[in-house]
Formats: C-alpha cells, sequence, structure tokens
C-alpha cells in the first residue's frame, strides 16, 4: 500500500554531511516496516571521490546533536580524537600585532538587569583598561590551558563555561557511520553517473551509478558538496552569491606534528590574503589557509601557510575552491541539500557542522511526504534562509571592522559594502552596545561584543541605567566577577589532564588528510 | 549632564500606574522625577478585573509585588488560560499549558491525530481541563501536561498597589493639550498650566508606526476587549517598558535606537494582531506571517514560531481550531509507535489526565 509516505531516503554523498544526516534519519524516523513504515536510508558515496571534511572546530551546538542521537560524549571524543574548545582566539585582525578572545559562554553577569557590558564600557570610559576578556570564564580558562566539564555543584561560574570540540571530521564521519549502520542505514559504494528525473513534475526518481545499479527514492538528500550534483546539476536550483562580502574563494590545510599539549581554543591568524586556523586535536594539529585568489596566488598561499607551521607537516597541502554563498533553494522539489550543497560561508566562525545539523533537524521537523508539500518545503527554505543570513552578517562583521590597510585584500573588506542588516546591528552596539538577538540567530551578545569590542568598535556609550549603580559598586561587582572567575579556573585540572582522566583516545592516529 | 531626569506619565488607570511604578521600580529614586498627568478619559470599558498573563510575574518580580501582596490587595485568582469572547459572541480558550506530554521528540498533537482517538485535543491539556473545573494547582504533577497561570486580579486593587509602588506626584488634567513639534513634544499645556519634561510616556496611543519619536513614545493603551480579555492590556505595557529600559536614552535620542524600538514594536503588533484577527475569525488581508501559520497547521499541525514570538504553541492551535482550522495531517515522527501502542498510549494518557482531574475535585483543593 502506498500511502504516501516518503519510506526510501537517499542520502548522495558520505562526508559529515552526509554521515550526520544518515545518524540522525536513520536513529530518529520511523522504521520501514509495515504500512506506516518510512524512512529506509541508504547513503550512496564513493572511495573514489575525496570528501572535504567539512569543519574541525564546532560550536557549543554540536552537543544537542550528539545528545539527541543519544551518543556519549566521552565516546565521541575518544573515536574522534577530539579536543574541547573554549573559542576562537583572532590574531592580527584589528591591526597587526592585536589579538582577541571570543568566547562560548559569556562575560560576566548582567546586573540589575542590565547586560554586562555596559558596566564594563562606563568603567572603562573612566580609565579602567582591562580587557572584557577577564569577565569571561572562557576566555581566562583558555588561556590557562585549562578545562572541566560544567556540573550543577561547580556552582554559577563555571556554569557560565559554554563548550564545544575540536575534532577529526574524517574521524567524525566514520564514527557516525558505524552508528548509522547499526541503526539500519544502509551504505552502497558507488559513483553516481545520472540523476533521473520524473518527466511530469521535474522531480528525481533515481540516481544510476556508474557500476549499473539504479536506486530509487522518495526523498533525495544532497550531500555531494560544493558541487551540489542533485541540487545544482540536476535540478539547476541557482546559487546566491555572496562573495562580495566574503570574498576568499580558496583554502590550502595540511596537519602537523603535535609538540605540544593541545590548547583549548582554535587560533585564526589574519594573513595577507585571509586568515590561517590552527586546531589542536589529540593526535596532531589542524592547520590551514583560506584566502582569496584574487590576491594571492595558490603557490604563495601554500608557502604562507607551510611557514606559519608549528612542526613537522604530516602530509602534502590540500587546495581547495569553493564560492562563498548559499542556494536559492535549499530544498527544491524533493531533494534537499545539506552541507556544502547547500551554501559555504568559509569556515571563520565554525559554523558549517552547525548548518548542517540546523539542516537535519528542521527536515526532520517539517519532514514531508511523497507529494512535498509545498508549504513545509517553503518553511523549510524560510527557517534557513533566515539563519544563513544572521551567520553571514556576523562574518562579515569580523572583515568589515578591520583597520588593516597593508594590503590589498584587507583593503577591500575594510572598505566593501555591507547588507543592510549588518549596518544596523552595528549602529546600534555602536550607539550605546545595544544589541537584540533574533529567535533564529545563532550568535548571542556575547559573539558580538567580543568581536565588536575585540575589533575595536567599542560602544560609544553605555546603557544610561547603569548610572543606577554606584561607581564603587559596579568597581566592586566587576572586581568580585573577575576575583571568582580567577578562583574558579585555578581550581580547574588542565585540559590535557581531563581528557586523561574521561576521554583519551586509544591510538595516536595520523591523519594525511586535512579538513576545513 | 546629558540624562533624563524628568519623565511625564500621560493617560490613567491602570496603563498609566503601571508605567509609573515600573519606571519608579527600574530609575534610582533619587535621579529621576516621575510626574503622572492623569487623563480623564476612560481607555476601555472597565469589566473591573484585569487579566494578566504568565509573564506577568516577571512584571511583579521587576516591580516587587509578591504574590500574597497581590493575592490579598486585588484578590487575585489564577488563571490557566485567557478566555475570550469574540464578536461573535463565540468563547475561545487560550490555554497557558501545553496540549498533552511530547513523546520521543514528537509534538503531542501529532500522535493524537496519528492515533485516531476519538477524544477531543482540549481532553488532553490540563490547564484546560482544570480550569474547566474549577480547580488550580501550582505546579503539573510529574509526568502530567505542564502549565503556567496568569491571573485575574481586581483592577481597582491593582490600580492602587501600582499606585503605592509608583508613590510618585500626579496631577489631574482637567484639560490638557499636547504641542507638538518635529522633535516630539516641545511643551504640554496642563489645566492652563505649561509643563515640560526629557521624555513624556503617553499611553493612550493607538499608533502603530510611529510609537516612539524623540522624547514622545507613545504606549498602545488597551482600546478593545479583546486585548482586556487575552491580557494584552498589560503585556503591551510590559513589553514597551521592557524595550524602553534595554534602550534607555537620553536627551540625544538616537534615532537609531528609537528606530529599533519602533521595529520591534511593530513586530509585537503585528503578532498580536494576527492572533486578534483570528480570535475574531477574521483573516481576510492578514500577515504573511499568519498566512504561513494557517497553511503550515493545516498542513500537518505544525506552528511556525516567528521572530518575538508572544503566543505559545498551545495558544496558537487552540485560536486556529476555534474558527475550524484543523490539521489535515500530522508529523510522520508519529509513527515512531505503531498506531496501536498510540492509541493505547494516548488512552492512557486521558485517563490518567481525567482522573488527576477527579481526585482534585474530589479533594476540592485550590479551589479556584
Amino acid at each position: 500500500m502506498d500511502n504516501g509516505q516518503v519510506k526510501n531516503i537517499v542520502i548522495v554523498g558520505g562526508g559529515t554531511a552526509g554521515w550526520m544526516s544518515a545518524a540522525a534519519l536513520s536513529k530518529l524516523m520511523p522504521k520501514g516496516q509495515g504500512p506506516e513504515g518510512q524512512g529506509n536510508v541508504t547513503l550512496v558515496e564513493s572511495k573514489e571521490i575525496g570528501t572535504v571534511g567539512v569543519g574541525e572546530a564546532t560550536i557549543p551546538q554540536i552537543a544537542t546533536f550528539n545528545e539527541r542521537l543519544g551518543i556519549k560524549e566521552d565516546d565521541f571524543i575518544r573515536e574522534t580524537q577530539a579536543t574541547f574548545k573554549l573559542g576562537i582566539e583572532f590574531v592580527d585582525w584589528a591591526k597587526k600585532g592585536d589579538r582577541y578572545f571570543h568566547p562560548f559562554g559569556t562575560h560576566g553577569f548582567d546586573l540589575e538587569g542590565i547586560e554586562f557590558h555596559h558596566y564594563w564600557n562606563k568603567l572603562r570610559e573612566q580609565g579602567d583598561d582591562r580587557s572584557i576578556e577577564d569577565y569571561s570564564i572562557n576566555a581566562v580558562a583558555a588561556y590557562n590551558d585549562k578545562f572541566i566539564r560544567p556540573q550543577s555543584e561547580h556552582g554559577p561560574i563555571i556554569n557560565k563555561l559554554g563548550y564545544a570540540f575540536h575534532f577529526d571530521a574524517i574521524l567524525y564521519a566514520k564514527f557516525l557511520r558505524k552508528f548509522s549502520e547499526g541503526h539500519g542505514a544502509k551504505r552502497i559504494e558507488g559513483k553516481v553517473e545520472k540523476v533521473n528525473l520524473h518527466s511530469d513534475n521535474g522531480f528525481i526518481e533515481s540516481i544510476a551509478l556508474a557500476d549499473g545499479q539504479v536506486i530509487e527514492g522518495d526523498l533525495f538528500i544532497d550531500c555531494t558538496g560544493f558541487r551540489g550534483l542533485l541540487i545544482e546539476e540536476a535540478l539547476q536550483t541557482g546559487y546566491m552569491d555572496w562573495s562580495a562580502y566574503l570574498p576568499v574563494d580558496s583554502a590550502v590545510a595540511v596537519p602537523c606534528e603535535k609538540i605540544e599539549e593541545p590548547i583549548p581554543y582554535t587560533r585564526s591568524t589574519a594573513c595577507e590574503a585571509g586568515w590561517q586556523w590552527r586546531i589542536p586535536l589529540q593526535h596532531r594539529t589542524g592547520n590551514g589557509y583560506v584566502y582569496c585568489s584574487q590576491y594571492q596566488s595558490k603557490e604563495a598561499a601554500e608557502k604562507t601557510l607551510l611557514s606559519n607551521l608549528d612542526s613537522k607537516a604530516l602530509a602534502s597541502p590540500k587546495h581547495l575552491r569553493f564560492k562563498t554563498g548559499r542556494r536559492k533553494k535549499f530544498w527544491s522539489k524533493n531533494c534537499v541539500a545539506i552541507g556544502l550543497s547547500a551554501g559555504f560561508m568559509e569556515p571563520l566562525e565554525s559554523t558549517s557542522i552547525h548548518l548542517i545539523q540546523s539542516g537535519i533537524s528542521k527536515l526532520i521537523a517539517l519532514f514531508p511526504d511523497k507529494s512535498m508539500n509545498p508549504v513545509e518545503r517553503d518553511e523549510y527554505n524560510r527557517l534557513l534562509d533566515v539563519g544563513y543570513a544572521h551567520i553571514r552578517d556576523f562574518l562579515i562583521l569580523h572583515y568589515t571592522l578591520t583597520e588593516r590597510d597593508d594590503s590589498a585584500f584587507w583593503n577591500y573588506v575594510r572598505t566593501m559594502q555591507i547588507p543592510d542588516s549588518l549596518k544596523r546591528k552595528m549602529a546600534l552596539i555602536e550607539s550605546r552596545g545595544r544589541f537584540f538577538k533574533y529567535d533564529d540567530e545563532l550568535f548571542n551578545v556575547t559573539s558580538w561584543m567580543a568581536v565588536a569590542i575585540g575589533q575595536g568598535y567599542t560602544p560609544r556609550g553605555y546603557n544610561p541605567m547603569v548610572d543606577g549603580l554606584s561607581e564603587e559598586n559596579i568597581t566592586q561587582s566587576l572586581s568580585n566577577i573577575r576575583t571568582a572567575i580567577n578562583k574558579a579556573v585555578k581550581a580547574m585540572p588542565s585540559q590535557q589532564a581531563f581528557i586523561d582522566r574521561f576521554c583519551r583516545a586509544q591510538d595516536v592516529y595520523t591523519a594525511v588528510g586535512e579538513n576545513i | 549632564m546629558n540624562q533624563l531626569r524628568r519623565i511625564m506619565v500621560i493617560g490613567n488607570s491602570i496603563e498609566a500606574w503601571l508605567s509609573a511604578a515600573y519606571l519608579r521600580a527600574r530609575l534610582p529614586r533619587n535621579d529621576y522625577q516621575i510626574i503622572v498627568i492623569e487623563t480623564a478619559e476612560n481607555s476601555m470599558a472597565s469589566s473591573h478585573t484585569i487579566f494578566a498573563r504568565p509573564s506577568s510575574k516577571n512584571l511583579h518580580h521587576i516591580l516587587d509585588i509578591s504574590e500574597a501582596n497581590l493575592s490579598r490587595v486585588t484578590h487575585a485568582k489564577p488563571a490557566l488560560c485567557a478566555t475570550i469572547t469574540n464578536s461573535k459572541g463565540a468563547i475561545i480558550e487560550l490555554p497557558f499549558g501545553q496540549y498533552g506530554v511530547d513523546r520521543e521528540g514528537t509534538e503531542f498533537q501529532h500522535i493524537w491525530k496519528f492515533s485516531g482517538s476519538q477524544q477531543p485535543l482540549a481532553e488532553f491539556n490540563l490547564a484546560l481541563m482544570m480550569h474547566k473545573a474549577g480547580l488550580f494547582i501550582n505546579n503539573a504533577p510529574k509526568g502530567a501536561p505542564t502549565y503556567d497561570y496568569g491571573y485575574i486580579l481586581d483592577e481597582q486593587g491593582y490600580e492602587n498597589i501600582l499606585k503605592s509602588k509608583a508613590s510618585t506626584q500626579h496631577i489631574i488634567a482637567n484639560s490638557l493639550k499636547l504641542n507638538c513639534g518635529n522633535k516630539g513634544i516641545e511643551e504640554i499645556n496642563c489645566n492652563g498650566e505649561s509643563l515640560s519634561a526629557d521624555l513624556y510616556i503617553d499611553v493612550r496611543s493607538n499608533d502603530f508606526d510611529m510609537a516612539w519619536n524623540h522624547n514622545h513614545l507613545k504606549i498602545m493603551g488597551g482600546f478593545d476587549m479583546l486585548d482586556h480579555q487575552s491580557g494584552m492590556r498589560l503585556y503591551r505595557i510590559q513589553m514597551a517598558m521592557e524595550r524602553l529600559f534595554k534602550l534607555w536614552p537620553d536627551r540625544e535620542f538616537a534615532a537609531i535606537e528609537i528606530a529599533e524600538y519602533n521595529r520591534l514594536e511593530k513586530a509585537q503588533s503585528v503578532h498580536i494582531n494576527d492572533m486578534n484577527r483570528l480570535l475574531q475569525h477574521n483573516i481576510q488581508g492578514c500577515s504573511d506571517a499568519l498566512k504561513r501559520k494557517i497553511r503550515l497547521f493545516e498542513s500537518r499541525g505544525r506552528i511556525a514560531i516567528e521572530d518575538f514570538e508572544i503566543y505559545s504553541k498551545a495558544e496558537w492551535i487552540a485560536a486556529l481550531k476555534a474558527i475550524g482550522i484543523s490539521a489535515q495531517n500530522y508529523d510522520r515522527l508519529a509513527h515512531r509507535i505503531s498506531a496501536e501502542a498510540a492509541l493505547q498510549w494516548i488512552d492512557q494518557l486521558h485517563t490518567a489526565i481525567a482522573n488527576l482531574v477527579q481526585q482534585l475535585s474530589n479533594k476540592n483543593t485550590g479551589k479556584q
């Protein structure tokens, strides 16, 4: 009996996006037995096609995904050579020699219903030169190489510690493959040769593999990366190009030997035509340089990257090309693009895996039947559209606020036009540090203030309500927060000690690839 | 100094005194003068009671009004839903609690629909069931559908408590004229006397588009019964005050901040207007957001959540169903259990809720 339900879900592509999709759908969708059965998950991938291995660095929301799937955090860390990430250090972004920290978690505590940064800014205006980072337990812990997993008994200071992970994306995909297959997902090895469309409605009917297999499906998930084999090559959905705002278009990546205990944060260092990442894992350090090919050649970029490694490279550098932006429709006909096939906004704030996660959770929340009702499809596209735009604006903020004028690239991004939505946000921040978070907006006031203040875009004033507390009272309150943070961090174990105790990987695995 | 020092609240009744009390609670007493210019016109036909949504608990926390004090002075009764009588005479109950219990990440209404249960969805809403039986307990028992509660307050008692919290100078305006220019209010003439302030908060407005203009902040007063019954009369003031304090100005009245206030105010008004249209069964020419909500609900009983949403999913479901909009289908995640198991579970839940209500009724505990 065909009751119109989606029974066969075909995922094309087996990188991070593919296996995250397979894991979630195989675990959460009803199984395919009986008349109400649906959700048979088949993933097609080819060993011949390399994966990009999106994101070695994540943001705290990844924990929600793992939790929903019932994945134990320590198992996941062990299996993926993961380390903890308390935030991102930005080096040379505002100007050369400068640095700042974007922490997960918060700055200080709100006082009298007013956000903390207003109080900090008042004292700063009166000559207190302490950094806002002194009030972030994440920043203080990160620079002391400390970590502890917050538990309710740890009290309010440590419970402000937000964290994510650095992990090996290839190992994560392997881990999720095992998980997915354990929940009934079927993997087919093969290279897609042709995408067959229904002649009447243009839906994808099946994919034909090079070995002659034809795989039919009701719903297709395109996880084929930048190429967009289904969503673009077959369905010609169109791409919204954001390279005028986010002009980097190339990356070169290479892992190097681990020579010291991993630090609990990502480092992003601005370079001549882009920026370089450094991501410490348990077994190695990931490095990459994201740059704009208009301003730097492939060879020069590779040389820049290799000259900045802190130890011996473990593999040959791997080059990638991309165009920042997104598909005009994330869901078109019976095909949903998830991962790089949906769009890419560069890895500056480690949002790629979050966007995969967001796409999957919204697909599950709006799961269709075979008719692919436009109501659900439109809502999915609307929600993703909003989510992408918020992230885009936050990424642009990093570039537009630079003071650097030492290269053509930085001159371009410093002076480029920016979206009106970002202009409005920036004007509110500049005025008095005002910030309103939208429901579907990923980054919160801490993130926006960290980057704005870190890059010298400090609000000109503060909420006048702050004057309701006396200067002495504010000074004392902020001093108490600093003392409490320092005391809490002093009592924390080092990240390495924490990993050794709870979640050390068994093998020192040496990857030959590198991921972004 | 460029700080605001003198603030006038123009209006009367709850709207004016709540604004004044809020200002008094948040502003340092010695630094700010708050004056209420009490106007004569009624903002709405009084029903002698005020309806407060659950969010008013936060408001009362800021105003330092304890539940005990509220109960003593205003004879506050807990309200588990907002009861609306629309212009056609239909009664619609918007519950402050969820329908049933979500299971394995699937919202209850989908499992209910999938199961084919013959029991009305409303009977799985503990807040609604207790409301119908005239019962109240502060918290739902473990495992039962959760809920929150608002209050029905005696209007005069509430006004008195707000007046005491505002504790401020007030002038009865027998005659009042606002002299407005491009930059808000230049001065006001009250009882033949010229008065001025740094900020004027006028709580008699129905201006959606320009809520705040320089030193003139207009907050929509409760002009109709629908606002009164749904709790929007208090809620609008509460939200306006929260926004104002997040954007608290100085005498420069930065245009960018005022524009942001107005933008947020408009977003809120759209949500309220959308709900009011549903309650009045008047959805012709409604906003795109409401069209989306209706379409998505009709398709599979899903509720689209927009930025700066006000109402809960349960309230939207109740309002949509009340005007005859039904979900044609349900979320396929409901299929994670078999139809038979779903129906069995649904029946058990129905019995459990009915038994709970019966037990409470028998004990007559906390009778409303």
